[in-house]
This record gives structure tokens, C-alpha cells and sequence, in this order.
């Protein structure tokens, strides 16, 4: 029994690897890749990456804020307001002409190009420069208040391009980490406002600048929701850009898997094999036509004819005695039985349904068997015989 | 040997291991477009050096020394193949000896590993599920490489027939019967006294013998010969003897009726089987009492036949082996001019059949008196228990329907069965499993009664 299964296996087990190996990779990459953004700048979070300090900083400030995640929020924002964006990427198209219209402050983290382009014309996605060029945490360089007033801060994430008039502040080889164009002020890094960051250099001093200018705060965190304007997004700018390589490599993966499985030791051998039919098909057919059409007379005349040929053989009568000769001798070899309930059922009229068809049967099942009983009649041979 | 060969690179599931860890490899340290040739350039390199330095299968010769083999269904036989490596490289890898399924050949891969210069004996068990006769298919070898990624492979044919007999399952039934023959053989001759018996010799009378078995004549002849010795002189016996040399000729009707499955599950044989059953054991009885068998399998036409042997048995059971019932209508005209043409002295003509529709005895019944007039005819038919058991079924009305059906089915056996034997024909009917021993015994109560 297990010769098979082990047998089985072997043949599976080269595929079983190859996948177990596919799915470690996933999953390791998965978890790797995620845990950076977990709870990034949450405005109830105290995890290092959480923003409740700096919530609760403003709050004592006498700032109002209002934690939102609904889409429907964005509808308070007026100029009075300051919305902060900790993920601004997930902003969906009418979310932005939303904010667009609404003339309020905006605090964007880490942008892409399409929060950019609606809400901060003029500064667009830079690459990063070549490390010698960037000094741990420059100065400001720029006229922006806040930042002026804070000083040197943590920048240690994304850069933008700036083209006048919106003003770029911490210069890196021609980048900026922070940009302000028009009521929109673009932050690259989310470190400032990270809970363990907040007593860092300037952090907390451009965070508060920044967000307690208004008498009101807007937290919002956008849900992770399809984008209904945009149309569906391509699975390729879906994957990290070093995944199209490591994901052609894995198609001709399952090639060579294709070309492994696919390559016989030999071709099939066809073998022409007879036809077997169960004999008694024919049989069982019959017997569903009978019950389709409810032919209970035909059915009951076949049973009686062949009770009728056997007691005659018990008696030692012929198969063609006249009924009344029959019906005589049964009752004298079967005591107990009335002459007129063997005549009836021995000769009787067709039974009205199937319950008495099944009846009928059992009944001379039975009387055969007292006949058979009796003892009267000796053993002939083989009653069963034509 | 010059025969075709096909064959080919194959790689292995190694080369697809190292292709995925290359993918991972690519993934996480090199995702740009040269580890992607880079890999690429790893399994072709791989795959190539494998081709080169794995040994030549084309330099394999590949025989199969015994050829030909019988085996009987339900055993087991192995069959072998010599592999020798003539080729500049040892071979190693796998080998398959492609045998048609139904000969449940094990195992179906072989591990092979010639050095250069020797032969290695392959051998594969069969198992055949079905008689017949089969041919072997390709051998396919496949040599891999030293890294195992790449493999050359080629398929070839090396012959290789076996023939598969008929189980002759009432094997067991035999030597009950040949007890009785030889008590047949050794009866009294006043038991024996009758039509047909064969007139064996004189002899004195000794105390004991049937004083009807006395040749009044004989005594006389030999009273005058010896002499004066006056009435109290020799008193002669005549002895009997069963007859010899009779002859039997089994009729196989391998139509319709013979592909129907009798019996349930397991032990549902074709009709066919438990006829050909039944004609090896009265073949095997019949040529051991000292009569002639003869075989005819025949159905639109003659399908199988043995006149005359020596030894009918084995060539009975080989000429039956590949036999299989077609979806034809037996031509009864057919046969019984094939039996009246072939069977020249007066024989005994068993044929075996279906018995179950009137078909048979319509096509049978005007044939029948050109038969009778030469032969002794018997038909046996093969019964089917599922009949019987569903004539005998109660309980619902479902149930009861088929009981009346298979009544239906049990009357009109026995109305082909009255009518053939109004005309003299002797019939057996039984289930499979008793059709053998009932057919043996049906043979030996018609020689006692010499009505061979």
C-alpha cells in the first residue's frame, strides 16, 4: 500500500520543492516589504512610526484635530483649515479636485507625481543625488518660515525638482526636500513627524509650524481604495521594478518545468480492448419499462405464471393443468389455505397499484412455501427445472 | 538491430530547480536584464555540458533474448532485455519496456547503468489482466548527464511477443472426472451393456460374470472345436468396453451473446470465458477417455479452429487465446455448414452459447436436421446469475418489477430450451461457474449411455 505513495511522491516531489520555494520567497518578500509603511504616521498610534505625539503636541496647542478616513471628510475643508496627507498617494482623482477646490493648507508626505501635479504645480518627483553630494541634514537655504524657524531637520526621504514660484527649501544637489507651492507645502520624508523622531534637530519645531498654523487640523488617512477615475492599473506597474526580471526569470522557470513534465520516457501505448456489457442490461431495462409504464397486469401474470408452473411441478401435476385440478391440489398440499384465497391468488384479476403487486408477490412466495412445507409432495427433482 | 529509432534531448526537474533559484537569485540581487541572460546563460551552459558527457544512447544495443513467451492469465512472468553499451561513455539513467497496459507490466521504469563495453539485464514483470496475444512496445532509454539536468533519450523497438492463455480455472474440476472415466472404463460388462458400447473380446466364463453376457454361439463354436469333452465344455463371455475414439468437436459461438458480462463485480466474466473455460475442460476430459477433440470458434466466421491435433489441449488453449467475442450476429447457417463440412465422421458437436433469446432458436431450429441426422448435438448456454437473482428478488415494487422481468427472461430460456430439446438436442444451461463441471458430467452420462 505504500509502495504506491511513495512512488506517488517521488514523482511529486520535484514540483512540491520548486513550489514550497516559490511561496517562501513570496511570503518572506511580503513580509519584508511591508512591515516599513505598518501604522505610518497614524494619528492613534504611539509605535515609533505612529503620529499621536505629534497630535496630541498640537491639541495642546489649542489646535483643533480631526482624525478622518472617509473620502466624505475632505467636504469640510475650508481655508481655515490645514489637512495634513500621510499617504497621499492613495488620494483617489475626485479626492484631489476635492482638496483643489477647497483653497485649505495642505501638508503632503512623500507625494508621488499625480498628488503632485494636482496640488503642487511646480514640483515634480526627483531622483535622489549621487551620495556625495548630500550633507547629512543640510540647512534650509530658503525663505519659508517654518522651516527658517526650525532649522536643520531629519530629510532623509524622497526630493523634488522645484521651478520658481514654488520655493524649495533643504537643498540636495539641486533637489529639495521640502517644497511650498501656493498653499501646498510637500514634506519628502515622514520622519519629522514620527512619534521617536519628534525631538530630533528641528522636527518637532517644523511639524508644529507647519500643521498650527490654522486654527484646525485635518488628519486624514486616505483608505485603500480602487481608484474609480483613474481606469485599471496594469499588473506590471503593479510589481517593483526588480521583480519584471526576477518574474521573467520564473516564467522560463515554468518553462523548463513544462519541457521537464512534458518529455515522456516513450510515447503511449494504445491497446484496443473488447467490449463488455453486462449481460442483464436487457433485463434491468425491461424491468424499468414495466415500472415506467405500470404494468402491473403483464408483471403479475408473469409471477403467477411461474408460481403457478412450480406448484404444479411440487404437485407433480403438468405446467398445463386446468385450473380447477391445480387450484385442488395446491390447497390439499398446502393445509390451512382457503380453495377460493388460492384460486384468487393463483388466477386472480390484475392487483390495482404496486403496493398490492408487492403484496401478491410476497402472498405466493408463501404459499409456495407451505406447499414446499407440507411434506405431502416428495422432494421431485429440482422444482427450479422447466 | 535496424530498427527505427526515435529520440531526443530531455531535461530534468534539476534544471528547473536551478532555473527558480536563479529567478530568486535575479528577484532579489540582479533585477535587471542581465540576470536574466545571465541565468539563461547558466542553464544552457549546464544543459549542453550534460549533453556532451552523457553516454550515447544511440551506441546502446538493446535485444530481447526470449521471445515469444506463453504465460497463463493470473500468473506472473518476467520478461528480460539485454542492454549492451558499445558506445565511448557509460551509460546511466532509466528504461522503460513499454508494454501495453492490460499487461500490468512492473515495474514501468527501470534504473539501467552500463560501463562501457558490458550488458546489463533489464527484466520487467507482467502481470497480463486479459489473454491475447501482445506485442511489446518501444524500449526507451534515457542517459543522463553527470550534473543531471540534461538527458538523451531515444525509443526503439527490440520485438517481444507474449501470448497469454486462458486461465483454465476448471482445471480443478479435472481429476474428479477423470476418476469416473476410469470407473467407466473399468464397469462390469453387464453394466455396460448396450447401444453404442464397442464389442471388446472372448474369454472364458469365471464365476461371477452375468450369465446374460454369455455368448451362446461363441460357447457352442468353441465346445465343438475343443473336442468330446461333452456339454460341460467352455462356456464363453463377451466383454464390453466404453467406446473409444469417438469424436467431439467443441463449437465456440464467439457472436453478441458471448460478449455479455455474466455474474457481478469481481467475478463478472464475459460469456466467452466461461464458455472457453468449459470446452478446455472437456477437451482435456475427452482426449484422456481416448476420444478426438476438435475445435471451431466461430461466429460470422470461422475465428479459430482445431482439427486433428495430436494434443488438443495446449493447442486448443493456444488457438483460444486471442479469441474475443464481436458485436455481430452469429451466423447460424454459417456455422452449422462449417461444422458439417469440417466434422466428417459422426461426432459429438458441443455448442457452446448464449441460450438467452429466441434468436438462437430460430436460427438454429430449420438447421437442425442435416445436424442431427450425422451428429449427436449439444448446446450448453451460459446462464446469468443476476437474472436468477433479480427473479427471486421482493421487497418494493421496483424489486417486484424486476423479478417479474427476470422471470420474463428465465421463461424464454426455457422455451429455447424446450424447443430445442423436443427436437432432440441435448441442452445444458448453467451459471458460470458450474458450466464446467456440468458439461464434464453432461459428456460422461452421454458416453456411458454411448450416445457418442
Amino acid at each position: 500500500m505504500s509502495t504506491p505513495l511513495r512512488a506517488r511522491w517521488r514523482r511529486a516531489r520535484g514540483p512540491v520543492v520548486i513550489g514550497a520555494l516559490v511561496l517562501l520567497a513570496a511570503v518572506v518578500l511580503t513580509v519584508v516589504g511591508t512591515r516599513a509603511d505598518r501604522g505610518l504616521l497614524d494619528p492613534d498610534s504611539v509605535d515609533p512610526a505612529g503620529g499621536a505625539a505629534l497630535v496630541a503636541l498640537l491639541r495642546d496647542q489649542g489646535v483643533r484635530v480631526d482624525v478622518a478616513d472617509r473620502p466624505d471628510a475632505l467636504a469640510a475643508a475650508d481655508p481655515g483649515t490645514t489637512v495634513l496627507v500621510a499617504t497621499p498617494d492613495r488620494l483617489r482623482r475626485a479626492d484631489l479636485d476635492t482638496l483643489a477646490r477647497s483653497g485649505a493648507r495642505m501638508v503632503l508626505v512623500a507625494p508621488g507625481s499625480r498628488p503632485l501635479e494636482a496640488l503642487a504645480p511646480g514640483v515634480r518627483a526627483g531622483a535622489p543625488p549621487p551620495a556625495l553630494l548630500t550633507t547629512e541634514s543640510p540647512d534650509p537655504s530658503c525663505p519659508v518660515p517654518a522651516a527658517v524657524a526650525a532649522g536643520r531637520i531629519d530629510t532623509d526621504g524622497d526630493v523634488y525638482e522645484v521651478t520658481p514660484p514654488a520655493v524649495g527649501c533643504y537643498p540636495q544637489g539641486g533637489t529639495a526636500a521640502l517644497a511650498v507651492s501656493g498653499r501646498t507645502t510637500v514634506v519628502g520624508s515622514a520622519t519629522p513627524f514620527r512619534n521617536d523622531a519628534l525631538d530630533h534637530a528641528g522636527n518637532a519645531a517644523l511639524t508644529m509650524r507647519l500643521l498650527g498654523a490654522g486654527p484646525r487640523v485635518l488628519w486624514y488617512v486616505p483608505p485603500v481604495l480602487p481608484d474609480d477615475t483613474a481606469g485599471p492599473t496594469p499588473l506590471v506597474r503593479l510589481v517593483p521594478p526588480g521583480w519584471v526580471w526576477g518574474g521573467a526569470t520564473l516564467l522560463l522557470a515554468a518553462l523548463v518545468t513544462a519541457l521537464w513534465r512534458g518529455r515522456r520516457l516513450g510515447p503511449l501505448v494504445a491497446e484496443r480492448l473488447p467490449v463488455r456489457v453486462p449481460a442483464a442490461e436487457t433485463t434491468r431495462g425491461r424491468a424499468g419499462l414495466y415500472r415506467r409504464l405500470g404494468a402491473r397486469a403483464r408483471a403479475a401474470e408473469v409471477l403467477r405464471d411461474d408460481a403457478r408452473r412450480r406448484l404444479a411441478a411440487r404437485v407433480g401435476l403438468s405446467a398445463h393443468t386446468p385450473a380447477e385440478a391445480l387450484t385442488a391440489a395446491v390447497v390439499a398440499a398446502a393445509p390451512g389455505y382457503d380453495p377460493a384465497a388460492v384460486a384468487d391468488l393463483l388466477y386472480g384479476a390484475a392487483p390495482p397499484d404496486d403496493r398490492a403487486l408487492v403484496v401478491l408477490a410476497g402472498a405466493l412466495d408463501e404459499l409456495r412455501g407451505a406447499a414446499a412445507g407440507s411434506g405431502r409432495v416428495p422432494a421431485g427433482r429440482g422444482e427450479d427445472q422447466g | 538491430m535496424s530498427t527505427p529509432r526515435r529520440g531526443g534531448p530531455a531535461v530534468g526537474g534539476r534544471l528547473a530547480l536551478v532555473a527558480v533559484v536563479g529567478a530568486l537569485v535575479v528577484g532579489l540581487a540582479v533585477p535587471n536584464w542581465a540576470g536574466l541572460v545571465g541565468v539563461v546563460l547558466v542553464l544552457v551552459v549546464g544543459v549542453l555540458v550534460d549533453l556532451l558527457l552523457a553516454g550515447s544512447v544511440r551506441g546502446l544495443r538493446i535485444e530481447r533474448p526470449d521471445d515469444g513467451v506463453q504465460v497463463r492469465l493470473g500468473e506472473s512472468l518476467a520478461v528480460g532485455l539485454v542492454v549492451t553499451n558499445s558506445g565511448p561513455r557509460r551509460v546511466r539513467g532509466e528504461l522503460r519496456d513499454a508494454w501495453p497496459p492490460s499487461c500490468g507490466a512492473s515495474p514501468e521504469v527501470a534504473a539501467v547503468d552500463v560501463p562501457v563495453g558490458e550488458r546489463r539485464r533489464v527484466t520487467t514483470t507482467l502481470t497480463p489482466g486479459r489473454r491475447g496475444e501482445h506485442a511489446a512496445d518501444r524500449v526507451t532509454v534515457r542517459s543522463w548527464g553527470p550534473l543531471g539536468l540534461a538527458a538523451r533519450q531515444v525509443s526503439t523497438t527490440a520485438g517481444g511477443r507474449v501470448r497469454v492463455l486462458p486461465a483454465f480455472a476448471s482445471r480443478r474440476h479435472l481429476p474428479a472426472r477423470l476418476a469416473r472415466l476410469r470407473e467407466l472404463d473399468g464397469r462390469r460388462a453387464t453394466q455396460v451393456r448396450g447401444a453404442g458400447t464397442e464389442f471388446d473380446s472372448l474369454r472364458e466364463y469365471v464365476d461371477g460374470d452375468d450369465v446374460r453376457s454369455i455368448d451362446w454361439r461363441a460357447s457352442a463354436r468353441s465346445t465343438s472345436t475343443s473336442g468330446a469333452s461333452g456339454a460341460t465344455g467352455n462356456l464363453v463371455v463377451r466383454t464390453w468396453r466404453p467406446e473409444r475414439d469417438r469424436h467431439v468437436l467443441v463449437v465456440l459461438d464467439t457472436g453478441r451473446t458471448a460478449a455479455g458480462l455474466v455474474g457481478t463485480g469481481q467475478a463478472a466474466v464475459p460469456r466467452l470465458d466461461a464458455a472457453l473455460d468449459a470446452a478446455l475442460l472437456l477437451a482435456a476430459l475427452a482426449s484422456r477417455g481416448g476420444d478426438r477433440v476438435d475445435l471451431l470458434a466461430h461466429d460470422r466466421m470461422p475465428r479459430a479452429s482445431v482439427f486433428g491435433a495430436r494434443d488438443p489441449l495446449p493447442a486448443m488453449t493456444a488457438a483460444l487465446s486471442g479469441v474475443e467475442a464481436s458485436l455481430v450476429e452469429t451466423d447460424m447457417a454459417a456455422l452449422v455448414a462449417t461444422v458439417l463440412r469440417r466434422a466428417s465422421r459422426r461426432s459429438l458437436v458441443v455448442l457452446l452459447t448464449g441460450l438467452d433469446d429466441a434468436v438462437l432458436a430460430d436460427g438454429l431450429e430449420p438447421l437442425l436436421g442435416p445436424l442431427l441426422h450425422r451428429h449427436t448435438l449439444l448446446v450448453a448456454g451460459v446462464a446469468d446469475p443476476v437474472v436468477t437473482a433479480m427473479a427471486a428478488e421482493r421487497g418494493d415494487a421496483a424489486a417486484v418489477y424486476g423479478a417479474a422481468a427476470g422471470q420474463v427472461a428465465l421463461a424464454e430460456r426455457r422455451d429455447v430450451a424446450a424447443r430445442l430439446s423436443r427436437r432432440g438436442v441435448e441442452v445444458l444451461d448453467a451459471a458460470p461457474d458450474d458450466l464446467a463441471p456440468a458439461l464434464a458430467d453432461r459428456y460422461l452420462a452421454l458416453k456411458a449411455r454411448g450416445r457418442l
